[in-house]
C-alpha cells in the first residue's frame, strides 16, 4: 500500500508549483477538519433536521477531501475519506440519532486524516524530517484498521445517486459526470468545469479539480478493467491521459477550448463505453434511482448532471449555536454559513502595521506646519473626510483578527463527551455568550488551557452520579462556560457543580509537599485554592490518565500568564467550583505604569504592580553582602536598582530620594528602585524587532506620547534576578 | 549636499522595479572612506534620529528608532567596523535596511555621499589581509570613476557572529 508521503506520480512531479498544491491540501484539509469537527457532535443528538444538514456538510469537506487527496496521490487518505463519505451517506439515507460507537468512528477518522495529513507535512521538503517513519507505519496501520472498521459500519452499499441530486442547482460552473460501480460499492463522480466557467473563473483555480478529475476516473481500477477490451474508449482515455499531462506540465493551457475538448472526449467515451452502459438523465437518474430496490447487477451508470461547486463553507455558527450578532447587514438570517477566504497572518500583520503608518502619516500630513494657519475649507473639508476613511479602515482591520469565542467552546463538546464517557459521569455542556468575539490568535493560545480545565472539572469537580443523587443532586452534572467582557478584558467561565475543592485534602497534600506552613488555619480559601496551580501538585487519590497526575494547572496559569492574563479560582465544597480566566482583550494593548530612570522611560504591566512608595531610611537595611531590603507591613523585599540592571545613569542612588515600585508575579514580589512614577496609561505593545528578538528583563517596547519609546518591562525577569541574588546572599 | 542626496535617492525609491536596483549601490562615508551598499537592500535613508537605548545588547545596538511607528533596531556601523565613535551631527544618517533574515535595521554612517550604478565586470574579489578579520564585512571591491570602493556585505554586517549572541 502507497505510504502517505509517498511520491507524487510520475505525471505530477512535473508540475513546477506541487509543493504548493501539497502545501494548500494541507491548510485546506486541516481547516476543513477544523470546522467540520464540531458538527459530528450533533449526529448524536436526535435532531433530525440538523442530522440532514450537518451530515451533508461533512460529506461534502471529506468528498472534496477525497479529491485533491486523490490527485495529489495520497492514496491512504483518498481510501480513509472515501469509506467515511460512504458512512455519512449511509446515515444520511436513514438519519437518525447515531450511537455513541458511531460517534467515535468519526472522530477516530478526524484524528487519523490529522495524523495523515501531519506525516505529509512532515515530508514536506523545508521541514526537519525527523525519525519517525515507524510512526507514519503506527498511523497507516491504524488507518487500515479504522477503514475495514467503517467498511463493516456501513456495509458494502453503494452511494445513493439522489444524494448528489440534492446538492444540486442549477446555476453551477461544472459539468458532472457520475459513474456508479455498484458492485464495488464505489462511485466516480466527476465534476469538470463547464467551458463557459473560464469567463469567471481563473484558470489556475481549475487545474487541478479538472486534471484531478481526469486522473481519478483513469486511475480507477474498475473504470480500467471496463476500457480493457474497448479499443475505442482505450483510445480516448490514452488522449485524454496526454490531454491532462500536458495541462498539468503547463504545455497546454487550460482554455475555452480545451475544456471544450475535454467534455467532448468525455461524451465520446460515454459513447464507446455505450454497450456496457446505460447514459441517463439528471431525471432518469432519480426516478431509476428512487424505484430501484436492489443493486443492479454488474453494471456501470454514468449520468450526467449539473452541480453546485463545492462552496468553502464557514461553520463559525453551527446549527443549535446560532447566537448571531446583529452587527452585520449583510449577514443573511437564513443562512448559518458565512463565506470566508483565508489570508496568511504575515499579510495580516502587514496591513495592522501599514494602516498604523497611514494613521500617523495622516496627523502629521494635517499638522503640517505648512498649512497652520491657513484657511483651507475644501481641504479641510477633504480632511475631515479622509480622517474618516481612515479610522473606520482601522477600526475594519482590527475585527479582520476577531472570531467569536464559540469556535473555542464548541470543541469542548468533544472533550466532555470523551472524558465523561470515560470516567463514567453524566455531564452536560452549556455555554453563555458564545458570540462574544476575541482575537483569532488567542482563542487558538487559549484551547490547551480550556481544555485543561474542563477535564479537571469533569474528572475531579463532577460527582459520579450514585454520589450526586445521594448528596440530593441531580444525576447529570453541568459545566457552564461563558464569556464576557468586562473592561479591556474578556473574561471567561468555566463552572462546575461538583463536589467543589477540598480545603482540608489540598492543605494536607500542600503541606506533605511542603509548599504550606505547618500552622495553616489562617490562610484564606484562595491562598489555599492557589497550591493547586503548583507544579506537580494533586490530590486525586488515584492517577488517572486522564488527570491527577498534577501536571496542568501550573501549566494553564503559565499559558494564561504568557497572555498577561490572569487565572482565578473560587469553589464551595458541595456545591461547585468556578475557574475565571481574564485575559485581555487583544494580545497587542495593556495598561502601563510609567517610571523614569534617568532619560530612560520604562514601563511597568499594570497587572505587576502592587505598590509605589518612597522608602524611610530606617525601613532599608543592608546586609554585609550588599543586598538591600526594605520592610513594608512588616515584610521584607529585595530591593533592585533599574538603573544597576540596565548599567545606565540615573538622577539618584539614594534609595530615599527615589521611589520603589513593589512588582508581583506568582505571588513572588520584589522592589524596583525608579527616579520617578510618570502615570498610567494604555499602551499598544510592540516587539523590540526582530534583530534585537527577546532582551533579558524586557518584554518589549511602547510609543511614547511624544514619539519616542519607552522599554515594557519584564516584572518575571526582575524578580527572578532579585531572588538569585537574595538567594546567594542568604545561602 | 541633502539636495544631492535626495535626487539621487528618488532614483530608487520611485517604484523601481528591483531588476533595476541589480547595480545600484548606495555610496556612504565613515571617516574618510567611503564604502558601497547595495541599494537592494535599501528602503529610504533618514537623518539622525532619537535613539532609545536597548540594555543588554550588543555595544554596536544603539538602541531603536520609531520610524512611523514602526520599531527599527539601529547599529553604528563605525562600531561595527571597529572604528573609533564620534558624536552624531547633522550629517549622520541612518540607512533603513530590509534584508530577509533579518527584518528592518537601520545602519548609521557619518554621511551618505551619492547612488551609483556598478557594474558586475567592475566589482573584484576583496583583497586578503590578516590584519583583523574586518574583512569579512566585505563582499568586493568597485573601481568607479577612478575611485576604488570597497562594497559591504550587508548580511555580515547584520548578523550577530560574536559569542555571547545578542542578548539571553
Amino acid at each position: 500500500m502507497e505510504s502517505s508521503r509517498s511520491h507524487p506520480s510520475t505525471t505530477l512531479h512535473r508540475l513546477p508549483d506541487m509543493q504548493e498544491l501539497i502545501h494548500d491540501f494541507i491548510q485546506e484539509a486541516l481547516s476543513g477538519l477544523e470546522r467540520t469537527e464540531p458538527l459530528v457532535e450533533s449526529l448524536g443528538a436526535n435532531d433530525i433536521e440538523a442530522i440532514e444538514k450537518n451530515i451533508r456538510i461533512l460529506f461534502r469537506s471529506f468528498h472534496s477531501m477525497k479529491g485533491v487527496a486523490g490527485f495529489l496521490q495520497f492514496m491512504v487518505i483518498q481510501d480513509l475519506t472515501h469509506e467515511a463519505e460512504t458512512l455519512f451517506d449511509a446515515i444520511r439515507e436513514t438519519p437518525q440519532q447515531q450511537p455513541e460507537h458511531i460517534l467515535d468512528l468519526i472522530y477516530e477518522t478526524f484524528d487519523c486524516l490529522r495524523g495523515l495529513i501531519g506525516e505529509i507535512r512532515q515530508a514536506m521538503p523545508g521541514t526537519t524530517d525527523a525519525d519517525d517513519h515507524q510512526h507514519s507505519q503506527i498511523i497507516i496501520e491504524k488507518t487500515h484498521r479504522l477503514i475495514e472498521r467503517l467498511k463493516i459500519e456501513h456495509g458494502v452499499q453503494g452511494v445513493d445517486q439522489e444524494f448528489f441530486s440534492a446538492l444540486s442547482s442549477s446555476s453551477s460552473p461544472y459539468h458532472t459526470y457520475h459513474i456508479i460501480l455498484k458492485e464495488h460499492a464505489a462511485t466516480l463522480h466527476i465534476e469538470i468545469h463547464r467551458a463557459d466557467a473560464l469567463h469567471s473563473v481563473p484558470e489556475s483555480d481549475i487545474i487541478v479539480p479538472v486534471v484531478g478529475s481526469i486522473l481519478a476516473i483513469l486511475n480507477n481500477p474498475i473504470f480500467k478493467s471496463l476500457i480493457q477490451d474497448n479499443e475505442e474508449a482505450s483510445t480516448l482515455v490514452q488522449s485524454s491521459s496526454v490531454f491532462a499531462d500536458m495541462i498539468v506540465s503547463g504545455d497546454l493551457s487550460l482554455d475555452v477550448a480545451v475544456l471544450t475538448t475535454l467534455h467532448s472526449q468525455i461524451e465520446a467515451l460515454i459513447q464507446a463505453l455505450g454497450s456496457a452502459i446505460s447514459l441517463l438523465t439528471p431525471a432518469e437518474t432519480s426516478s431509476a434511482l428512487n424505484s430501484r430496490t436492489h443493486p443492479l447487477p454488474d453494471t456501470t451508470e454514468i449520468s450526467s448532471e449539473n452541480t453546485p461547486p463545492y462552496e468553502e463553507v464557514s461553520l463559525h455558527h453551527p446549527e443549535g449555536l446560532e447566537h448571531h450578532r446583529a452587527h452585520s447587514s449583510q449577514q443573511s438570517n437564513t443562512s448559518a454559513e458565512r463565506s470566508e477566504i483565508r489570508v496568511e497572518t504575515s499579510k495580516l500583520d502587514r496591513l495592522f502595521d501599514l494602516v498604523g503608518e497611514l494613521v500617523t502619516m495622516q496627523t502629521m500630513a494635517f499638522n503640517s506646519p505648512d498649512i497652520i494657519g491657513l484657511k483651507l475649507p475644501q481641504f479641510r473639508k477633504s480632511a475631515t473626510m479622509l480622517g474618516k476613511i481612515t479610522r473606520q479602515l482601522q477600526s475594519v482591520t482590527m475585527s479582520m483578527r476577531m472570531a467569536p469565542v464559540e469556535v473555542l467552546f464548541v470543541k469542548m463538546r468533544r472533550v466532555v463527551r470523551e472524558i465523561s464517557g470515560r470516567v463514567g459521569k453524566m455531564v452536560e455542556l452549556q455555554m453563555n455568550g458564545a458570540d462574544t468575539e476575541m482575537d483569532k490568535n488567542l482563542i487558538d493560545l487559549m484551547f490547551d488551557a480550556l481544555v485543561h480545565i474542563v477535564r479537571n472539572a469533569i474528572d475531579h469537580g463532577i460527582e459520579l452520579p450514585h454520589e450526586r443523587l445521594e448528596r440530593g443532586k441531580v444525576e447529570t452534572g453541568t459545566i457552564t462556560l461563558s464569556a464576557l467582557y468586562e473592561g479591556n478584558d474578556i473574561v471567561i467561565i468555566v463552572r462546575d457543580d461538583g463536589g467543589g475543592l477540598d480545603r482540608k485534602k489540598i492543605l494536607k497534600r500542600a503541606t506533605e509537599r511542603g509548599i504550606a506552613p505547618a500552622n495553616n488555619d489562617a490562610l484564606t480559601d484562595e491562598e489555599v485554592w492557589n497550591f493547586i496551580f503548583e507544579p506537580g501538585f494533586s490530590t486525586a487519590e488515584v492517577v488517572t490518565d486522564i488527570s491527577g497526575r498534577g501536571v496542568g494547572m501550573d501549566v494553564v496559569r503559565q499559558n494564561i500568564e504568557r497572555l498577561r492574563g490572569q487565572i482565578h479560582v473560587s469553589s464551595r465544597f458541595g456545591i461547585g467550583t468556578t475557574v475565571t480566566l481574564r485575559i485581555p482583550l487583544t494580545l497587542a494593548s495593556m495598561d502601563v505604569m510609567l517610571v523614569r530612570v534617568g532619560s530612560a522611560r520604562y514601563a511597568i504591566p499594570l497587572g505587576s504592580v502592587r505598590q509605589s512608595f518612597r522608602p524611610r531610611a530606617g525601613d532599608i537595611t543592608t546586609t554585609m553582602d550588599g543586598l538591600e531590603v526594605v520592610r513594608v507591613r512588616e515584610v521584607l523585599y529585595p530591593i533592585l536598582r533599574l538603573h544597576e540592571v540596565f548599567a545606565q545613569s540615573s538622577d539618584t542612588t539614594d534609595l530615599t530620594r527615589g521611589i520603589l515600585v513593589i512588582v508581583e508575579s506568582h505571588t513572588r514580589k520584589a522592589c524596583v528602585l525608579v527616579d520617578e512614577v510618570i502615570g498610567q496609561q494604555q499602551t499598544v505593545i510592540k516587539s523590540l524587532s526582530q534583530y534585537i528578538g527577546t532582551v533579558y528583563g524586557l518584554s518589549g517596547c511602547m510609543i511614547l506620547s511624544d514619539g519616542h519609546i519607552g522599554l515594557i518591562l519584564d516584572p518575571e525577569d526582575l524578580i527572578r534576578q532579585a531572588e538569585d541574588r537574595a538567594e546567594n546572599v542568604l545561602v | 549636499m541633502k539636495s544631492q542626496i535626495t535626487t539621487a535617492l528618488e532614483a530608487f525609491t520611485d517604484d523601481e522595479d528591483i531588476n533595476t536596483l541589480q547595480h545600484k549601490f548606495i555610496v556612504f562615508r565613515l571617516g574618510r572612506e567611503e564604502f558601497a551598499l547595495e541599494a537592494q537592500y535599501v528602503n529610504e535613508i533618514v537623518g539622525m534620529q532619537h535613539i532609545t537605548v536597548v540594555p543588554n545588547v550588543q555595544s554596536y545596538i544603539k538602541g531603536v528608532i520609531n520610524l512611523r511607528g514602526r520599531i527599527i533596531p539601529v547599529l553604528d556601523v563605525r562600531l561595527r567596523f571597529g572604528l573609533e565613535e564620534c558624536t552624531y551631527n547633522d550629517r549622520t544618517c541612518i540607512i533603513i535596511t530590509q534584508h530577509d533574515a533579518f527584518g528592518a535595521t537601520g545602519l548609521i554612517v557619518d554621511a551618505v555621499v551619492e547612488v551609483v550604478d556598478i557594474d558586475g565586470s567592475d566589482i573584484s574579489d576583496p583583497p586578503k589581509t590578516n590584519k583583523g578579520n574586518q574583512s569579512r564585512f566585505l563582499q568586493g571591491m568597485a573601481k568607479y570613476r577612478d575611485i576604488v570602493r570597497m562594497i559591504v556585505n550587508t548580511a555580515t554586517i547584520l548578523a550577530d557572529d560574536e559569542v555571547g549572541a545578542v542578548s539571553e
